[in-house]
């Protein structure tokens, strides 16, 4: 009598592991090679890292061994760290004022002080950019990747149904908080928005918070986008059924992408993928209608600088290849960044991205 | 005391919150990619065992809380208080009713168990997982009834009240399960 075969992720052999893991990178190369996409390798190590003020890198440290070269220990010193990279984007868009044309990585990438069961020290990441191509493209080309994976086993029981949102519509429908109000002229009713969204993260979340300042008479913005952030994050998020795609993300959460206007109100080319899994409902793409003027982005990182240092983060150099990039000339493009540990997780119905671990 | 960060926050860590003493249960991390990180902690209210949830920005920090445990020696109930003393210094502890709570129902003479004190007060008291206690009142035992599953209550000498199986009698001496308050077999054996 022969044994029942595993039907469980965690039941598998290191080697039926390291097989199945494998078939899901194959899936996504073939089906970005498919779409006139090459693959490129992006290096780890850089010379600066990004601004962004709610990402934290790795730094390398000096200490690294006596087999280490002359050259490596002087490339260590004070004056010029080397960082992991937190994303290959930098390097991409370097590649594209190159001239690579629409291109792809599939590789790792590291994240300080972000650990738990949906997020690790170092994943992988699938980002892919393309030339002259709209957001709503690489959007849809992801959520049809998502698809595929999700079919590839019948390890999960995701709902592939796919449906579209706006930020502040997705926020309305879960929370009745009209998050429009920030963009309207009337102080009060912003103040009066601003007190409500903390009083309900004090109901539902038992946020607490020794600098909060909702309580007072005032629109405090980085205080207020915080709380838009654990919202969406414990209230809306876990609302979101099958793939959803959330669009139009607040335009003070552009980071890279364009801002648009409509009606009056701004917001950001910018949108994210959502699947409900059996890990929860978890956050799977990012992307941006890329914006690539050099005096703009020159802006912003400096705006994050300023943010970091108010909220009392490592200060980090603001990295020049990007902005040197940009005055080469970046062309108009759309790019998106897929954490593809969470959706290979997604796809073996795991729950934790350590039970991706081989060994 | 020292203060901690959301992430030095780690299961059994005592902090203050709201002038009560907390020991951290859970601590999960939640971040979206490109916002403001937080940390969903679940915390017990040491004083009166309630389970708190919190929700705290990455970075924020708690200050620590004045709590340990001992381990201690249940010495008497003189009525009001209880005595415990710890078997190295022979320090002795007193503990009211409140600090005791359930565990009065397993606390033996001489039994060791673990004393939570807060700022050198006691503040909890845990008993043994298994303790020895004596029968003091049940109905008559029935001979020969080994194998049949009934049961019926009996009351220990700290007055607790256990489920036994019908064959036992008053005066004989069980080992109870003091998490589930289960009868687990007759002593010595």
């Amino acid at each position: 009598m022969s044994s029942a075969p595993a039907v469980c992720f965690a039941d598998y052999t290191v080697r039926e592991k390291a097989q199945t893991i494998s078939r899901f990178s194959s899936e996504a190369r073939t089906f970005l090679e498919q779409r006139g996409y090459v693959e490129v390798v992006a290096p780890c190590i850089r010379n600066a890292t990004v601004t962004d003020p709610n990402i934290e890198s790795w730094k390398l440290c000096g200490d690294i061994g006596k087999g280490a070269q002359e050259l490596a220990k002087q490339a260590l010193t004070a004056t010029s760290p080397l960082f992991l990279h937190t994303s290959s984007e930098f390097f991409q868009k370097t590649l594209l004022a190159a001239g690579v044309g629409s291109h792809f990585t599939l590789g790792k990438v590291f994240r300080n002080e972000e650990l738990g069961r949906l997020h690790a020290r170092e994943f992988t990441m699938c980002e892919w950019y393309k030339v002259g191509g709209s957001l709503s493209e690489v959007v849809s080309e992801a959520a049809e990747l998502v698809m595929n994976c999700l079919s590839l086993l019948p390890l999960n029981t995701c709902d592939k149904a796919v449906t579209s949102i706006s930020f502040d519509d997705a926020f309305y429908e879960a929370t009745g908080f009209d998050l429009r109000i920030r963009q309207q002229s009337d102080f009060e009713a912003k103040v009066d928005l601003h007190r409500k969204l903390g009083a309900y993260a004090r109901k539902y979340f038992g946020y607490h918070s020794s600098f909060c300042k909702y309580a007072s008479n005032e629109f405090d913005l980085p205080d207020f986008l915080a709380l838009v952030d654990l919202i969406f994050s414990l209230a809306v998020q876990p609302s979101l059924k099958g793939i959803t795609i959330i669009n139009r993300f607040p335009f003070e959460q552009a980071a890279l992408a364009q801002i648009s206007e409509e009606g009056g109100y701004q917001y950001a080319q910018r949108s994210e993928i959502y699947l409900n899994s059996s890990a929860g409902v978890i956050e799977l793409a990012n992307a941006y209608q890329e914006m690539n003027d050099p005096d703009e982005l020159q802006q912003r990182f400096e705006q994050d600088r300023q943010v970091r240092i108010a909220n009392q983060k490592r200060p980090v150099e603001i990295d020049q290849s990007l902005i040197e990039a940009a005055r080469k000339g970046i062309p108009d493009c759309a790019g998106i960044a897929l954490g593809f540990d969470r959706l290979l997780m997604s796809s073996l119905g795991l729950a934790s991205l350590e039970e991706l671990d081989l060994i | 005391m020292a203060n901690f960060s959301t992430n030095e926050f780690k299961g059994g860590l005592k902090v203050m919150l709201d002038g009560d003493p907390c020991s951290i249960l859970e601590n999960e991390f939640v971040k979206p990619g490109k916002g403001q990180a937080f940390s969903r902690v679940k915390l017990r209210n040491l004083k009166t065992g309630k389970v708190w949830e919190r929700t705290f920005k990455s970075g924020e920090s708690l200050e620590g809380a004045d709590v340990m445990d001992r381990d201690m020696e249940y010495l008497y109930n003189d009525g009001e208080f209880f005595h415990f003393m710890e078997p190295e210094s022979f320090e002795q502890h007193q503990a009211d009713l409140n600090a005791v709570g359930d565990a009065r129902l397993w606390l033996k003479e001489q039994d060791k168990v673990v004393v939570t004190l807060y700022n050198g007060a006691p503040l909890a008291v845990l008993p043994p997982n298994h303790v020895e206690l004596e029968i003091t009142e049940t109905d008559p035992g029935l001979k020969g009834d080994t194998a049949q599953g009934g049961t019926k209550p009996a009351t220990l000498s700290t007055g607790a009240v256990v489920k036994v199986p019908l064959f036992l009698s008053q005066g004989e001496v069980i080992r109870v399960d003091t998490r589930t308050g289960e009868y687990l077999g007759r002593a010595g054996k």
